[in-house]
């Protein structure tokens, strides 16, 4: 406790008082890609849904198409808070650009999805995100596929582009909105209140059809799949296989990066801010690193302890080192945070062993 | 040149985490916590005597020693007694959150209370007790001639032995 209480948290002769920056809970706003012609906007355009009534009147307005309807009732009807779903249109135009257009619009973008599940064009979505750290640092690809290489052996290489952080592959040989309803249950998800799930009960979803040696298979492969649970006849007793990010990293592990990326940003965005109004330089020195290194643990504090596994060597189960860096002649205050996390169980094992006596 | 409530925050959190309460820097938030928690409020941090100057080749050092009121409240019963707990440890000569805190430099040498601060009729509130807490601290050097401000901040977010986003974020966005 007094290393902890030490000299990392407590003292530091910095100029004002900071204000500690409010955490989200949430990991931004879902977003479906689609090439609706909205309220006659152009490419990057975007319509903000959350409830029935508002799906059902853009519907009969012809702003969105019956798929995407179909799409946003599936992904504000899930467990959880309820989400605010934004349609952005691309219209005759390239998705990625429409992302970029509506992302410098102010949209703060999280978990997204493309409606069509045209392969080609997750790819080009896929080499989008993969292109920039930062992008992979914010955003989420939540993707759908009937390809049935994803239970025939190696993964296909026409979903190749999507094996990164970030992206998760589900199968579906219907039309059902499974990566819909996922993308509203991690964008209702509380991430302040417990860590992510991989597995989910997705509403209004209808298991794909599958067998059960193709479902193994699929997993495998790191996609995920809906499948029936318990008796499976309601709706409601459904289950998702898979814990994986198509590149096969822990799915929850990469929300949770994803997340605690996003918040640090804004946490390193108001000691920026503050220096800035109080007119202050912010130095790469022990006065700045104290600032960085109090904003990171005012965030990371925050989060319960269901994220991390302690180790010896951090006993919070992550740790947090600012140090100066340089670029040319720029020098940066980088802040280098290192989680551990548990990973979610694939299954419950129960062996039952009869002893004959 | 102050303590900043963030870092009060912390300081506090990680002395009472022990307890399983939420704190939270004072009268920040809309509404009241449902459940016993606590608050962290810096009152006043002024200096204290007179600065103490070094002026080296490289560096001009400038030590002054500051004097910082804070006042912790609990919000909730429960709470009575985590603060008395904390003045304890925060005053006792060798408890090891007195010993972190010197060490780092801040020596607390006032505590008034535990208080009963529940307001008194009618407000809704939990009952309510308040810790003030005097401390003094020294300044380090406060400037370092020839360092030039950092023009951002990077960020590298990892899971050890795992994915690594690098950077995740350059701020200010450019």
């Amino acid at each position: 406790m007094a290393a902890a209480i030490g000299s990392t948290f407590l003292i530091d002769p910095s100029v004002t008082l900071l204000r500690s920056t409010a955490a989200s809970v949430t990991i931004g706003y879902g977003v479906i890609l689609t090439s609706d012609t909205l309220d006659g906007g152009g490419a990057g355009s975007f319509l903000p849904f959350s409830t029935a009534t508002g799906i059902a009147a853009a519907l009969a307005a012809s702003k969105i198409s019956a798929t995407t309807a179909a799409n946003l009732t599936a992904a504000t009807g899930q467990d959880g808070l309820t989400p605010t779903i934004y349609v952005v249109t691309y219209g005759a135009g390239v998705p990625s650009d429409a992302l970029d257009l509506a992302i410098a619009a102010g949209l703060d973008v999280g978990p997204f999805m493309l409606q069509t599940t045209t392969e080609a064009a997750l790819e080009l979505l896929g080499v989008w995100l993969s292109a920039d750290d930062r992008r992979k640092a914010r955003y989420m690809m939540i993707s759908q596929s009937a390809d049935t290489g994803l239970y025939g052996g190696t993964k296909p290489a026409s979903l190749s582009d999507l094996e990164q952080l970030g992206c998760r592959v589900f199968y579906s040989a219907d039309t059902e909105p499974t990566a819909a309803a996922y993308l509203g249950r991690l964008a209702g998800s509380n991430l302040l209140k417990t860590p992510p799930a991989a597995r989910y009960r997705p509403l209004g979803v209808l298991p794909t059809t599958a067998t059960e040696t193709q479902a193994t298979a699929i997993v495998a492969n790191d996609a995920s799949v809906v499948v029936p649970f318990d008796a499976g006849s309601s709706a409601d007793q459904r289950i998702t296989l898979g814990t994986k990010a198509y590149n096969g990293n822990d799915w929850s592990a990469s929300v949770r990066l994803v997340y605690i990326a996003r918040q640090l940003a804004a946490a390193m965005a108001g000691v920026i801010q503050q220096a800035a109004i109080a007119g202050e330089g912010l130095y790469a020195t022990a006065d700045g690193f104290a600032k960085t290194d109090a904003a990171a643990e005012g965030f990371l504090g925050q989060l319960p302890a269901a994220y991390f596994v302690p180790q010896s060597t951090a006993p919070k189960g992550y740790t947090i080192v600012s140090e100066a860096t340089t670029s040319g002649d720029d020098v940066f205050i980088t802040v280098t945070v290192t989680c551990w996390f548990g990973r979610e169980a694939t299954k419950i094992a129960i062996p039952v062993t009869g002893q004959e006596v | 040149m102050a303590i900043t409530q963030a870092e009060m925050l912390e300081a506090v959190r990680a002395a009472v985490a022990t307890q399983g309460l939420p704190v939270r820097i004072g009268q920040q938030d809309a509404v009241a916590g449902a459940s016993p928690y606590i608050t962290v409020q810096v009152i006043s941090d002024t200096d204290y005597g007179y600065p103490r100057e070094t002026l080296t080749v490289s560096t001009y050092d400038v030590e002054a020693t500051r004097e910082a009121r804070i006042q912790v409240q609990g919000f909730g019963s429960a709470t009575w007694q985590v603060l008395t707990d904390l003045a304890s440890l925060l005053m006792a000569k060798n408890s090891t959150v007195r010993v972190g805190i010197v060490a780092a430099g801040v020596v607390p040498n006032r505590i008034v209370g535990p208080r009963n601060a529940t307001a008194p009729y009618r407000t809704g509130n939990l009952p309510s007790y308040a810790l003030d807490v005097v401390a003094q601290y020294v300044t380090s050097p406060t400037a370092v001639l020839g360092v030039s401000p950092a023009v951002g901040i990077r960020g590298s977010v990892a899971e050890s032995g795992g994915e690594t986003l690098d950077p995740a974020f350059i701020l200010p966005e450019v």
